[in-house]
């Protein structure tokens, strides 16, 4: 039997209600908690984590093999110039080698046991960058197995091979956590300008620059300054490097202060693997 | 079979994105999903299956590019109901005003899904804010052009069997 209008209304309400109340359960449901994923977001996350897993693998092969095989544009004059610097190179090589093997162990074993004896750092692989947005997060396949919570912070290796800042965890799941990065306008840590000590508020812009805010007028801060942590945020370790003084703006802001613009250390667009300490700091 | 199509597109849309952004770092970053939702409002798929592809995407969205569950998922239900008035409303008889349409519905979706809802939110913008939301917005609207040049190929109309009655197409 048809059903009539004013039932079939009443049915289509309700259909709207329920399903606005599911909606809203998966979007909001279970923010509060520890881990600060929403439930929908722990859902989606189990199911199309080892999709996004997957495709950052192809996609970092795709590069390696483009750059490879594909892209070799002035290969042929440039290998003629390596031919030479490398019957130079080769003596030096052998022995550089070994001295960098040696190096490569003594810093990791250093760094790793001897700076943050109590942080027990973990590993972790990026498995998913920013999807059409300013803002500036990605997705690491460690989470709450390996003892990630929020607020951890999250260091990298620099091109050089030293431990810079790359951000830190703001939600976490069993298997994967998702990382704000030092580029992020929400993200801001205490800092330091190694050579002259000048303190400062680090601060991300949504691009691959951050801004170095609250440094006095008259401080003593110049081109190509690095910029460490203070440590004073009880967050991050002092020492850490956040990256490298490029401009300075000329005059004054908001009457006491000068803008410094400041080059992150850490590449982001090539972050493949990221170093988590886990020194647990919740409100 | 067209909800199995469309689902699998929007998997495939993920996976591709997330590929390509480990290709390398793009000028332009779009939104990937508004677009195909967008277009899946024609492809008369059953309710549940689309609004509820419209939750997942917003929140896999906001999963992989925002601090805070939500504002995806909102903005997206906003905008699609926005659009859907539209088309109502309007008919949108012709060219124009579907373009026109797409145009506004697709800027509604990104300045509130970048801009309002984090604002709301109170998460710090970036400086210029409007000049990162325009970015993505302009790159969203080409991504939208290229999707609403695909759903006039016949064989996608036939497929997905787009309606007659609207004359956005």
């Amino acid at each position: 039997m048809p059903l009539n209008p004013f039932r079939s209304k009443i049915l289509w309400i309700l259909f709207l209600l329920v399903g606005v109340a599911i909606a809203g359960f998966l979007v909001f449901g279970g923010v509060r908690s520890p881990e600060k994923f929403s439930y929908g977001e722990r859902a989606v996350l189990k199911v199309l984590g080892p999709v996004s897993k997957t495709a950052s693998f192809l996609g970092l092969g795709l590069r390696k093999f483009w750059e490879h095989y594909i892209f070799l544009v002035h290969v042929k004059e440039k290998n003629e110039e390596l031919q030479r610097k490398l019957m130079a190179l080769e003596a030096e090589l052998v022995r550089t080698k070994e001295i960098e093997l040696e190096n490569k162990r003594l810093r990791k074993l250093l760094k790793l046991a001897e700076q943050f004896p109590e942080a027990h750092p973990v590993a972790a692989r990026v498995i998913g960058r920013p999807m059409g947005s300013w803002q500036g997060v990605i997705i690491i396949d460690r989470g709450l197995n390996d003892n990630i919570l929020p607020e951890m912070p999250v260091l990298a290796y620099t091109d050089e091979g030293l431990g810079a800042v790359v951000g830190q965890v703001v939600a976490v799941e069993r298997h994967y956590a998702k990382v704000l990065l030092l580029t992020d306008p929400s993200f801001a840590v205490d800092a330091l300008v190694q050579r002259s000590r000048e303190r400062g508020l680090l601060r991300g812009q949504g691009r691959e620059l951050c801004l170095l805010d609250y440094v006095p007028a008259e401080a003593d801060v110049r081109e190509n300054d690095l910029v460490i942590t203070s440590g004073m945020d009880a967050l991050f370790p002092k020492g850490l490097l956040l990256g490298t003084v490029i401009h300075i703006y000329p005059g004054r802001s908001k009457g006491l202060f000068r803008m410094v613009e400041v080059r992150p250390a850490v590449n982001f667009s090539k972050l493949e693997e990221v170093l988590v300490l886990l020194r647990v700091r919740l409100r | 079979m067209r909800e199995a199509i469309f689902l699998g597109v929007l998997g495939g849309i993920f996976f591709v994105y997330q590929i390509l952004s480990f290709l390398w770092q793009t000028f332009l970053p779009f939104d990937p999903f508004f677009p195909v939702l967008l277009g899946g409002l024609f492809w008369r798929l059953r309710p549940p299956v689309f609004w509820g592809a419209v939750v997942c995407c917003g929140l896999l969205l906001d999963l992989f590019s925002s601090k805070l569950a939500g504002p995806s998922v909102l903005s997206y239900l906003i905008s699609l109901v926005i659009f859907l008035q539209f088309e109502k409303k309007l008919a949108l008889q012709g060219f124009f005003p579907a373009l026109v349409s797409l145009i506004a519905t697709v800027t509604i979706c990104e300045t509130l899904r970048l801009l309002v809802f984090p604002a709301l939110f109170e998460v710090a913008l970036p400086e210029p804010a409007f000049y990162f939301v325009g970015k993505i917005t302009l790159a969203t609207l080409l991504w939208s052009f290229l999707c609403w040049s695909f759903c006039q190929i016949s064989f996608v109309r036939h497929v997905f069997e787009i309606s007659k009655a609207s004359g956005s197409r």
